[in-house]
């Protein structure tokens, strides 16, 4: 068949009970690329991770050919479309939709939740996200299948939602009084999402409440940076990285070149909430932290074939003393990285149970412009462990409550801290 | 919902199968240029899935459920085969078996062989446990529909089951018995004289379960056997019945009526077609009442609004499902099927019920005896020439 034009680049990302969550190339995370989850290294310099796709000898037949061809081998299919085309007593559904859905259920024959489809206009509207323009009122969502409707995945600290005290797992159920039960993720989010300033009224069923309740949410224009610095506990180099996008190697390097000019006693890589997104960039990330030459993960496809990730870049310290703040909203690339130093010995994890998304996924954009996302390989952390579905277990267990939130303390990062000598800030008066 | 999904079905008896060779309309379809991508997301699943892949057969039934499903209609679905056979069974009111009911237990699946039919004549006993069905050995995790695919076939032919026994002194020992499979009959009408009590005892009453191809015959019966006992009043109980063939439905109302119409049918292209009354009725002028409830659905709903509509017998019971929509049943080469909503139907004084349903003359509240109520609301003796 005719190969399209593949912007493949494995991508990481966490897989889901439904959410399929981010991204890549996201500054912005809107309400709504979350969807399309990691999906496409668009425009990726394939070079040197190598192609992953592996052509293990299938028949390169001509899949995508005449009309006769396809109904010669799929007869029953055609069978079927014909008789509905023909009888049905009702509106005819457009005939490309019918067939992505009919790609819809093939996939949903796979086991497995991070092998997706998007048709060319999700496609087309993810790709506008990764633009990064977006007003909304900042939150990452997905279709929660059990209740078929939208669910909160995470309110984004200090955006619209979370002031308005939306919390993760909220399940939305109106917006603006119109339901959008067993309606769908784009158009629920069409809905949500406005302008910078407009407000949208949201009814919440939150499974601790027994009434639903409206909350109103004054929609914001959202910007998520990529990284964040800052210095703690005295004299502690802080670096926040909020997605594996094309720029977190350099934007990490960076950051911690400029915190070593400041001689830090130590640095603390928070990775909390961090989704993932390019394998490759996982691998820069702990370039930064690890010696050149060192194994970052191993990579094994359905055909057995093995890929040893290795750093290829001078560190930019091997020895600083280091922590690494992961929670349940860390996954794949955040896990790689998280795993890496974890099994070198290179710094200690502190938080809660990591997201548990050990598969990769390589997006390949078809000739109609859709999107094909396929899980082709696991991954496992230098130790050869797998975390899917499992997680990385921190060495210091520390959870965030909701009322810790509430009242803005941050006990996992006052535990990093400590740990690494600093002093703890008092806590803030109430 | 499951109970409706079986509802409706248009002459699925008399539609010709589709070759898709031979189908008039192949061109009716669209021919897409989004199916190259459905042959791309084959082959790259094919090819670069890490984990198990499922075989074409299972995809290719994917491919047909999620198209189907695309066309927003709960009523329009695609049907595996195994599921199909016995849906036809079902609808035929008879198949070829071997006259046995199976539960399942913890120590697995027990038989129990009706009196006189072929497991009973072969030897096997009340109780026991089946091991086999011919080669495929029997696990307490199958599901009763997979085994009941396993014993059934055409009559005639034969079936070899291996069975435990437990024994007196508690031992067990196998057995091995080969039954020749006969027509084993399912009723769709149960009927008896309510006779319990004097002043009903002129009142024939008929459970009605699904309109299958039996079920006309079945009650040209019940009424004969009923008049011949002393029935002049009927109670038909449509309660929980959710349908069946649309032909049974007409042809059974037709026993109530002498003329007028029965439904009427529009199609998509906007072509009505009316099903009318015939002279002649089973029961002559007898009063009749209708029972019906919230699960009584399609064909038992094309009943319940001719006979209401001509005002030739009541409804008593609660507000019914409200399906109004036929369906034709379409199977396809490998014996799975299709069903395709393919009109929509109203009742003679032009009633459209899909939502809705039909409300009864007598409601009975929650709590009530329906049964009660269909009595109480038939013409009795004691009205007569009032």
């Amino acid at each position: 068949m005719n190969q399209p034009e593949t912007h493949g680049q494995p991508i990481v990302t966490p897989k889901s009970n439904g959410w399929q969550p981010i991204l890549i190339t996201c500054l912005s995370l809107v309400v709504a690329a979350l969807l399309f989850a990691g999906g496409l290294g668009i425009g990726f310099a394939a070079g040197k991770w190598g192609s992953a796709p592996v052509a293990n000898g299938a028949e390169e037949s001509n899949a995508g050919g005449d009309a006769a061809a396809l109904r010669a081998r799929f007869p029953l299919f055609w069978e079927a479309m014909d008789i509905l085309y023909r009888d049905f007593y009702g509106e005819l559904p457009d005939s490309d939709d019918a067939v992505y859905a009919a790609i819809r259920g093939v996939l949903s024959q796979v086991d497995d939740p991070n092998t997706s489809f998007m048709s060319p206009d999700e496609a087309s509207y993810f790709r506008e996200n990764l633009q990064g323009s977006f007003e909304g009122i900042g939150a990452r969502v997905d279709w929660d299948m059990n209740f078929d409707t939208v669910r909160i995945v995470e309110p984004f600290e200090n955006q619209p939602a979370w002031r308005a005290g939306i919390k993760r797992d909220d399940l939305i159920t109106h917006v603006d009084g119109e339901s959008i039960i067993g309606a769908d993720l784009m158009s629920a989010i069409d809905k949500i999402r406005g302008p910078k300033g407009t407000s949208v009224r949201l009814t919440i069923v939150r499974l601790t409440e027994e009434q639903p309740f409206d909350v109103e949410v004054v929609r914001d224009r959202i910007e998520i940076p990529t990284i964040e610095t800052d210095t703690v506990g005295g004299n502690i180099a802080y670096v926040r990285l909020n997605t594996f996008n094309e720029n977190a190697g350099d934007l990490v390097r960076d950051a911690v070149k400029t915190a070593l000019a400041q001689n830090p006693a130590a640095l603390i890589l928070d990775l909390r909430g961090n989704p993932g997104g390019l394998l490759r960039q996982a691998v820069e990330v702990a370039s930064v932290f690890l010696p050149k030459g060192e194994r970052v993960l191993i990579e094994r496809y359905a055909d057995g074939k093995e890929d040893i990730y290795v750093t290829e870049d001078e560190p930019m310290t091997t020895d600083l003393p280091m922590v690494v703040l992961v929670n349940e909203g860390s996954a794949s690339a955040s896990e790689i990285v998280a795993g890496a130093i974890q099994d070198m010995a290179r710094g200690k994890l502190v938080g809660t149970t990591t997201y548990g998304k050990g598969s990769v996924q390589l997006p390949q954009t078809l000739s109609d412009g859709s999107i094909l996302r396929v899980t082709i390989a696991r991954w496992f952390t230098p130790a050869d462990r797998t975390i899917d579905g499992e997680g990385l277990t921190p060495d210091v267990v520390v959870e965030l409550t909701e009322e810790d939130r509430q009242a803005q303390r941050d006990p996992q990062l006052d535990k990093a801290i400590e740990l690494l000598g600093g002093e703890v800030e008092p806590l803030p008066v109430q | 919902m499951s109970m409706v999904v079986l509802a409706f079905v248009a002459g699925y008896a008399a539609y010709p199968l589709l070759h898709p060779a031979a189908a008039p309309a192949l061109e009716a379809a669209p021919q897409t240029g989004a199916m190259a991508n459905f042959w791309q997301v084959w082959h790259l699943l094919d090819r670069d899935f890490y984990g198990v892949k499922p075989d074409a057969q299972t995809r290719t039934y994917g491919a047909i459920a999620g198209m189907v499903e695309r066309f927003g209609d709960p009523y329009t679905y695609f049907v595996e085969p195994q599921p199909r056979a016995l849906e036809r069974d079902q609808l035929a009111g008879k198949f070829g078996g071997i006259g046995a009911t199976l539960e399942q237990t913890d120590a697995g699946w027990l038989l129990h062989p009706l009196p006189d039919q072929p497991a009973a004549r072969a030897g096997i006993l009340d109780g026991d446990r089946l091991l086999m069905v011919d080669a495929t050995p029997i696990t307490t995790t199958m599901t009763s529909d997979a085994i009941v695919n396993l014993v059934r076939g055409d009559p005639g032919s034969q079936v070899t089951l291996r069975v435990a026994r437990t024994l007196a002194d508690g031992e067990e020992e196998e057995l091995t018995f080969t039954v020749t499979r006969a027509e084993i009959v399912t009723p769709s009408i149960e009927w008896r004289l309510l006779d319990d009590d004097p002043r009903t005892a002129d009142i024939g009453y008929l459970r009605h379960t699904i309109f299958s191809e039996r079920s006309a015959e079945e009650m040209r019966q019940a009424i004969a056997e009923l008049q011949a006992a002393g029935a002049t009043r009927f109670i038909w109980d449509l309660r929980g019945n959710p349908g069946g063939l649309l032909d049974v439905a007409v042809t059974m109302a037709d026993f109530w009526l002498d003329s007028g119409m029965i439904l009427i049918e529009v199609k998509a292209d906007g072509t009505r077609k009316e099903f009318t009354a015939t002279p002649g009725q089973l029961a002559a002028a007898a009063p009749l009442v209708l029972v019906v409830d919230g699960a009584s659905a399609s064909a038992a709903e094309i009943v319940a609004g001719a006979l209401r509509d001509h005002g030739r017998a009541r409804l008593v019971g609660s507000q019914t499902f409200g399906k109004g929509s036929v369906q034709l049943i379409h199977e396809l080469g490998d014996q799975s099927s299709l069903h395709v909503t393919n009109a929509e139907w109203l009742t003679p004084r032009g009633q459209q019920i899909s939502g809705q349903g039909l409300t009864p003359d007598v409601l009975v509240a929650e709590g009530e005896d329906p049964l009660a109520a269909a009595i109480a609301a038939l013409p009795g003796d004691e009205d007569v020439g009032q």
